[in-house]
């Protein structure tokens, strides 16, 4: 069941237009920037993905369409790189270098994830690159950032989230600290790099002027790990790991049920009052001192056996309609599928089937934000290998078919 | 449109928008902050109504104290404006009116009752940016359900997948707010997405984000793995999902840990050098040991002995040296006291803070050259701009002013 706009648009890709319709973008990442040029191509910007000729190395990330590997089966490459046109090029070499830099005289935002010395290497550094459009918002997403004592350190999310803070508080203690899922760093850096790519170009907007936008995954790791670095300059406390089953003080534990288990997370006062009139009013659990979260949470000791008796008597599914209908926050603990099959992510379209020449018919997820003035934006599945070379080369660009096949055969395209 | 700035002009990016902040919680007051960050002025309205756990929750004593609320709201003027009562709901109206962006994280309902709902809220300003950040989106059968983030976590199989293999506990999960923070950055991107639209077409609009959502497009490989291929997510602790070696291992000191993450064929040859064990490459690639858990045991095991007789920072170091991506398990200590690269970069930025002296938090993880973002003011006290927003952006004299106070439309 899809939203019925979204249904209407799907079968005509490009009638409707997103907020940045018309902005231009080259998008030259890996898997450590990728999903800054799928943000933009969700707000509706046309992003071209350029990629070396024998593919971008994301093409290579598992899980692949029925476990075949191969670079158009990667769903991995296929997700974050949705509503992209794709390129192939060798900027390395100095004839795709100068093609690279018509691409970027015509681009308002370039994402890449290499690092100024190796794009330098290849001829199109920080400097040339401005040279070649000097509005232009350059995001430049890297492990450690460009400058300062690490920033030719070797990296990926899992080192980054390391360093950050939240992987020492992650995983039982007396095992080794694990790290989060869904390589979280790199999530939170390209969506402060799509953040930071906007900015750069609403400024170019008032000033002409474009700029760097410097964005640094060890940063994000940090930022994304919540409010210790606060805490700890303020008090002194730093976050431990914790067993699940002996939370010292928080009241959001998860709790079994007959075929699961489930989240109750109790902050407001009037939440614990409604969980009251569920438990059927305890004498244990009347004192007043309990509308307050702290002391709940200073005595989850006495509180949590009665939360657990009750959630014994239902079922996952069961627990949360109930909790819901009485306002109070709980969710189930779900495998990723779980929530993407549920009622609430097909009422709103989360998920569309698109086709592709190689891999066939598979589900892609929708854009991400839902914007008024375009109601039913649809995206394009993820590119073949240089699936628009002649309509960018040629088409855009104005080279000769005779040319665009010379470029070809000298491995440039 | 409004011309009154409540602090002195800069040239930042978005010093001529103003963003009125009807949120509590994480998501909602991070969008806010990160257009605040750029130069917008923050209009923050609370109410003893309405109080903010991130704030201390119900207990007033603790509003001023709370170093949870330092983070996300920098740069924020707070004016405590009741909605429960006629004069106030006026209030924030007349704020709407001076405003280019709204952003609310209300239950579904409210503001359609107090007539705040983006069809009214246009009527009053018709080029409004106004964003609605939900847990499950404002459409559909959930729109309603209450839901803090870490029931997103639970609710999109993070908390499920944040695990040990053939873990017997339901999650080994950190306690962090995810996705909180992801959403939060993704609402400011979507506003800024919205006032570049209405630059260049003098429309505005209404944004729904789903926090769900956002959260869950990270996973979709692993999602999509399982609709295409028919195979339940498991959670894989610190595996690589590639044909890598990568673990986290003990090292000299009580609980103390190091990171390594081998990718490359060159990274395996060099890392067998590194810890004095050549044999350990000689005819067994990288992909070989990937592929046999005994092999992997039987080096991790020697990966454990040589990582047990250094401290983690000195694994750090010598791995790096040989272009090895390895690095220490750092807790918040390590980050803000040991870590060169976040000094190097001013990635803490330590302010007088409310009732608790210099407080540090972490600047936004982007630096701009030209335009680089900036924490101007710290903190706002609970109502500390309620005058100011009151009198000099809407209006007010001094006997209107006490006459709101006394009939607690401020408060």
């Amino acid at each position: 069941m899809k939203t019925p706009g979204r249904e209407a648009a799907s079968s005509r890709p490009g009638v409707v237009f997103g907020p940045l319709h018309g902005v231009r973008v080259l998008d030259l990442a890996g898997r450590a920037g990728d999903l800054c040029g799928r943000l933009l191509a969700d707000a509706g910007a046309d992003v071209i993905k350029v990629e070396p000729p024998d593919g971008n190395s994301a093409r290579q990330r598992p899980p692949f369409i029925a476990d075949t590997p191969d670079p158009e089966r990667s769903l991995t490459f296929l997700h974050y790189n949705a509503g992209k046109r794709g390129i192939t090029l060798d900027y390395s070499k100095p004839a795709g270098r100068e093609l690279l830099l018509r691409l970027v005289g015509r681009a308002d935002i370039l994402v890449e994830d290499a690092g100024e010395d190796s794009l330098a290497r290849c001829g199109i550094g920080h400097s040339a690159l401005m040279k070649a459009s000097p509005g232009l918002a350059h995001v430049s997403i890297t492990q450690f950032g460009l400058s300062g004592p690490y920033r030719n350190y070797a990296a990926n999310d899992f080192i980054c989230f390391a360093l950050g803070g939240l992987m020492a508080t992650s995983g039982e203690p007396g095992m080794p600290p694990i790290v989060a899922p869904g390589e979280l760093a790199y999530a939170v850096a390209s969506g402060y790099a799509a953040l930071g790519g906007l900015i750069a170009y609403y400024n170019c907007a008032l000033t002409g002027e474009g700029q760097l936008v410097d964005v640094s995954i060890h940063e994000a790791a940090a930022f994304t790990a919540g409010y210790a670095v606060p805490v700890y300059t303020a008090t002194g406390e730093k976050p431990f790991r914790q067993s699940w089953k002996k939370r010292l003080f928080d009241l959001y534990d998860v709790y079994p049920t007959k075929d699961g288990f489930i989240r109750i997370f109790i902050m407001p006062k009037k939440h614990w009052q409604s969980l009251l009139d569920w438990l059927g009013r305890p004498p244990e659990l009347m004192s007043e001192i309990f509308n307050d979260q702290k002391l709940r949470w200073q005595n989850s000791e006495i509180i949590d056996p009665f939360i657990e008796r009750l959630c014994r008597g239902y079922t996952k599914d069961g627990i949360f309609r109930e909790a819901q209908r009485r306002h109070i926050a709980a969710s189930p603990l779900n495998t990723p599928a779980e929530f993407v099959q549920s009622d609430q992510a097909r009422a709103r379209g989360f998920l569309t089937t698109v086709h592709h020449p190689v891999a066939g018919a598979y589900p892609q997820t929708n854009p991400v934000f839902r914007f008024s003035a375009s109601p039913g934006f649809v995206l394009r599945r993820a590119p073949t290998l240089g699936e628009h070379n002649t309509e960018v080369f040629c088409g855009e660009l104005r080279l000769s078919h005779t040319e665009l096949k010379a470029l070809q055969s000298g491995g440039i395209v | 449109m409004e011309t009154t700035r409540l602090l002195p002009p800069r040239r930042l990016p978005l010093q001529d928008s103003r963003v009125l902040s009807l949120t509590l919680g994480a998501a909602g007051p991070m969008t806010a902050n990160a257009l605040g960050y750029f130069g917008a002025e923050v209009v923050h309205v609370e109410s003893r109504m309405r109080p903010d756990g991130h704030r201390g929750g119900n207990d007033p004593n603790a509003w001023d104290k709370t170093p949870f609320f330092v983070k996300i709201h920098r740069n924020f003027q707070s004016a405590t404006i009741n909605f429960n009562t006629k004069s106030g709901l006026d209030l924030v109206k007349q704020l709407v009116q001076v405003s280019d962006v709204v952003i609310e994280n209300f239950s579904l309902g409210v503001l359609p009752r107090l007539g705040l709902d983006y069809p009214n809220i246009r009527k009053i300003r018709p080029d409004i940016v106004m964003a609605g950040l939900r847990g499950y989106g404002s459409t559909g059968p959930w729109a309603s359900y209450a839901s803090w983030g870490p029931n997103l976590g639970a609710m999109l199989g993070m908390s499920y997948l944040w695990n040990y293999p053939d873990a017997e506990t339901p999650t080994a999960e950190a306690r962090s707010q995810h996705p909180d923070f992801l959403s939060g950055v993704c609402g400011a991107f979507a506003v800024m997405a919205a006032l570049i639209h209405r630059r260049k077409t003098g429309e505005g609009q209404w944004i729904d984000l789903s926090q769900a959502e956002v959260g869950s497009m990270t996973l979709a490989p692993i999602f999509l793995d399982t609709l295409v291929n028919h195979r339940e997510s498991r959670p894989r602790g610190n595996r690589h999902w590639g044909s890598g070696l990568q673990g986290v291992y003990p090292c000299a000191g009580e609980d103390q840990w190091c990171a390594i993450s081998i990718e490359t064929e060159a990274q395996w040859n060099a890392f067998c050098e590194a810890l004095g064990r050549p044999d350990w490459a000689r005819g067994v690639t990288l992909t070989m040991v990937a592929s046999s858990p005994a092999r992997q045991a039987e080096i991790e095991r020697g990966v454990r002995r040589w990582t047990q007789s250094l401290t983690k920072y000195d694994v750090m170091a010598r791995l790096q040296s040989c272009k090895i991506p390895a690095a220490a398990v750092q807790d918040v200590e390590d980050e803000v006291k040991r870590d060169p690269q976040y000094r190097s970069r001013n990635f803490f930025v330590e302010m007088e803070e409310l009732e608790m002296g210099k407080v540090a938090a972490e600047r936004l993880p982007i630096l701009l050259s030209k335009t680089p973002g900036s924490f101007r003011t710290s903190t706002p006290f609970f109502g500390e701009h309620t005058r100011v927003v009151c009198q000099a952006l809407l209006g007010k004299d001094d006997g209107q002013f006490t006459e709101l106070q006394a009939e607690k439309a401020l408060y």
